[in-house]
């Protein structure tokens, strides 16, 4: 990341776009402590991102997810609600209520090293709500969640959005961004090309994403058909 | 010469799947090289010295390989793989009867018959068989059936970790070192053996040694899942505790029926010194030995669980009280690697 200087609102949901290796996975690991920044720095809620009470403020859904193999998806909602202090029946509340909108009711005992990737998935991103965090961080929420889940997830996050908590999401799927985000960021090669809240765009997202960001190849496989 | 192209063309891909896999089963025999990182393994080559003192610990380890090298080797083509690839059911037989001589069993039993002779190849062969009809059923008629769920969470904040840690070791071949040497001497005893009144503490320190290695790897067995301890509000001497306590409680079940003090606090040693490895954390396989490095880690792991142990028997509480005071500033010493990026 090179000179990126960008403030989210309140309250609102922040998409950043770019291509894979723009840099959008750093700056969420930088912006929720995982990663170090060689310089600069950056709060979110108020805290220094070095501070380690960050941690207790935040939810976040890693890039590599970061479950444990050997532990069932409830189990990972058990641990979470654990470390954050909450009490076990409240856990056990949220955990059923999270298992149902996200629809993973029906793997609740399966063993994450058993699980699909949408379920891996939605596990970290349970395991991210459950403590119910000011703001929120998620590294590519739609990627590999079906259709139905997919507008659950967007429902909610709207929802908790006009509750206050900030959310900062990547995503590929340019068609989602339109329908949830407040503001857009654009990376490419590390530098942030666009920022803007949503309704201040030229034109629509993915228009844009095409013309600053990259473009589609074109090259015919010929050998096709 | 037409009838050899054509015989060259329809066997092409049946040859194709045998040759990735063998390029697969080559693969999975390199990853049992993790047995050279692991301290139990130097302590049977320094055994060696003497061969037949080597006999009973090498025979052990060949037994706890035996059941992973006992897998099929066509189960590492995904089933649904099999279903697409476009080859009838006279290529399969081939590719099945084939593969067969592409498992390590049949290549060891092989080499025993030439070097043995024919009755060890044949128990051995047997053996394998039986080992892989075993994990076979277990996965055919009762796929759900998971002994690691049956692994209880202490209660508390990091209840859930300790749970982790059991089943991350209870996955690995180390413990099962420990559990076969336990069982074998406890049998003994009971069938009315005489064991000499040292031998007891220094089977119980082998036992130590055994597991030893895994206190050298203990973010390592978490694989990807160890980003997550540096999302949770915790502090890293926490999160280490835990891992240890985990560790602690296997290591006291295994030495209960030999000696408790002196190899209890060889085992404090041992993670000790294994803490100082938690910047580098290789992640670890499943169903082989952890490995570690012998030097300088495994080697001071080693001398400290024998010097220790001894200390304890002929000097006691200060070298327990020594041991203690030395884990629990190392516990906090480097319980912050685990939590810093």
């Amino acid at each position: 990341m090179e000179s990126a200087n960008f403030e989210i609102p309140r309250g609102s949901i922040c998409a950043v776009l770019g291509p894979n290796g723009a840099g959008k996975s750093t700056m969420v690991k930088m912006l929720t402590g995982l990663l170090a920044p060689s310089s600069g720095g950056a709060t979110v809620c108020d805290c220094d991102i070095r501070d380690p009470k960050l941690r207790s403020l935040v939810g976040v859904l890693p890039e590599n997810l970061a479950l444990f193999d050997a532990l069932t998806v409830t189990e990972h909602l058990q641990l979470t609600g654990a470390v954050f202090g909450i009490s076990q029946a409240e856990t056990a509340t949220r955990a059923d209520q999270l298992l149902r909108v996200l629809r993973l009711e029906h793997g609740r005992d399966t063993f994450i090293g058993e699980c699909s990737y949408g379920m891996k998935k939605k596990t970290a991103l349970a395991a991210a709500l459950l403590p119910n965090p000011r703001a929120l961080f998620l590294d590519e929420p739609f990627e590999g969640i079906d259709p139905v889940t997919s507008e659950a997830i967007r429902v909610q996050l709207r929802a908790v959005a006009q509750r206050g908590i900030t959310v900062l999401l990547t995503s590929h799927i340019l068609s989602m961004v339109d329908r949830i985000a407040d503001q857009i960021v654009m990376i490419r090669q590390g530098r942030i090309v666009w920022n803007s809240p949503i309704g201040e765009l030229p034109r629509g997202v993915e228009e844009l994403y095409f013309d600053l960001v990259e473009s589609a190849a074109t090259e015919d496989l010929a050998w096709l058909g | 010469m037409a009838g050899l192209t054509t015989l060259v063309r329809r066997a092409a891909p049946s040859v194709a799947v045998l040759r990735a896999v063998g390029l697969a089963s080559y693969r999975e025999l390199r990853s049992f090289q993790s047995i050279t990182g692991q301290n139990f393994f130097y302590l049977v080559l320094l055994i060696a010295l003497q061969p037949e003192s080597a006999y009973f610990f090498g025979l052990i380890v060949g037994a706890l390989l035996f059941f992973p090298l006992s897998s099929d080797p066509l189960e590492k083509v995904p089933s649904e793989r099999r279903k697409l690839w476009p080859l009838d059911r006279a290529e399969w037989a081939a590719v099945r009867t084939v593969s067969l001589f592409l498992s390590p069993v049949i290549w060891i039993a092989g080499f025993v018959l030439f070097r043995v002779g024919w009755r060890l190849a044949y128990q051995l062969t047997v053996i394998g068989l039986a080992a892989h009809a075993v994990s076979y059923s277990f996965r055919r008629w009762a796929p759900r059936f998971n002994l690691m769920r049956m692994v209880p969470a202490p209660p508390g904040v990091t209840g859930q970790l300790m749970r982790l840690h059991w089943r991350e070791m209870l996955t690995t071949l180390d413990p099962y070192i420990g559990l076969l040497l336990m069982l074998t001497t406890t049998g003994y005893r009971l069938a009315g053996g005489k064991l000499d009144a040292e031998a007891l503490p220094i089977i119980s320190m082998v036992v130590v040694v055994a597991i030893s290695t895994s206190a050298q790897v203990l973010v390592g067995l978490d694989g990807a899942g160890a980003q997550r301890y540096r999302l949770l509000p915790l502090q890293g001497w926490q999160i280490l505790l835990a891992k240890d306590a985990a560790f602690l409680a296997v290591m006291l079940i295994l030495i209960a029926p030999l000696e408790i003090p002196a190899s209890f606090t060889a085992g404090l040693a041992a993670l000790t010194i294994g803490h100082s490895r938690l910047e580098e954390q290789p992640a670890q396989q499943r169903w082989r030995f952890t490995s570690g490095v012998m030097w300088p880690t495994g080697a001071f792991q080693m001398f400290a669980i024998f010097a220790i142990g001894n200390g304890v028997l002929k000097f006691g509480i200060l070298f327990i009280v020594l041991t203690v005071a030395a884990w629990l500033i190392s516990l906090w010493w480097y319980g912050r690697k685990v939590v810093s990026n």
